[in-house]
């Protein structure tokens, strides 16, 4: 330590001629130079002070609302992703609902056409069987208007032939057994 | 005394009568007396009215009952 202090000494005792010679040329005394000195640090103070606190200041302020608005886009863009998400999510459950949905009304209509079509079988069945109920009953009805004339017209034929055939013989045959007949009444 | 009406297709002759007379006489305890009637429209046989009951034995009625029937 003691070498080092003494090579300050040794180095400032070179330097202060030097010195001294650099501050003659220029036409500076050690007064002036230490009014400057002051001066300047006086400068320095105020500017410190007046200025680079204030500056400091409001750079601070202005970083300090920079992150606010840099932490608000964060959760803006957070809450926008989240929002995103969900919307994705809710379009894909959308989706999913429609697809079910036209499943679902797939399957009513494939229900709804087959019951309609069963129903439309069973009514033409009816319609075909009530039709031949209808035409078995005309056929039968025909049947016996064409017994029940045929009938009447063989009756009517052998009225006319009996008009004609019938001789006293066969009256007196006729009476004899009804008369007979008639003997247990 | 009893009327009983008796109507045929043809005249009937005495023997006819006698039989028709006898068959419903033994259906009456007291006596009848027997009225004649002719119907052509018979074609044979005898219709006898006695009273309220109605014997049909004509033919014309034979060939209604058949014409009934086939209905």
């Amino acid at each position: 330590m003691s070498v080092s202090i003494l090579q300050f000494r040794q180095a400032i005792s070179v330097f202060t001629p030097i010195c001294a010679n650099v501050f003659e040329s220029l036409g500076l005394g050690w007064w002036e130079i230490l009014f400057h000195t002051v001066n300047l640090l006086v400068l320095i103070i105020a500017l410190r002070f007046l200025l680079y606190k204030p500056i400091k200041k409001l750079i601070a302020n202005h970083k300090k609302k920079m992150d606010d608005v840099f932490e608000e886009n964060k959760k803006l863009e957070k809450e926008a992703v989240e929002a995103k998400e969900k919307y994705d999510k809710m379009i894909i459950e959308a989706k999913e609902e429609v697809a079910k949905a036209s499943v679902e009304a797939a399957d009513n209509a494939r229900i709804k056409s087959e019951a309609t079509i069963e129903e439309a079988k069973k009514q033409a069945e009816n319609i075909i069987e009530s039709a031949k109920r209808e035409t078995e009953a005309e056929r039968q009805r025909m049947k016996n208007d064409y017994r029940e004339t045929v009938g009447r017209l063989a009756v009517d034929i052998a009225e006319k032939v009996l008009e004609r055939e019938i001789d006293k013989k066969d009256n007196a045959k006729i009476i004899d057994k009804c008369l007979d007949e008639w003997e247990d009444r | 005394m009893n009327a009983i009406k008796v109507i045929s297709s043809d005249v009937l002759d005495a023997d006819m009568k006698r039989k028709v007379e006898k068959s419903f006489r033994n259906k009456h305890e007291e006596t009848v007396q027997f009225v004649y009637d002719v119907d052509p429209s018979l074609i044979g046989g005898i219709l006898v009215i006695d009273g309220d009951k109605y014997y049909d034995a004509s033919v014309r009625g034979q060939l209604a009952v058949i014409k009934r029937n086939l209905k």
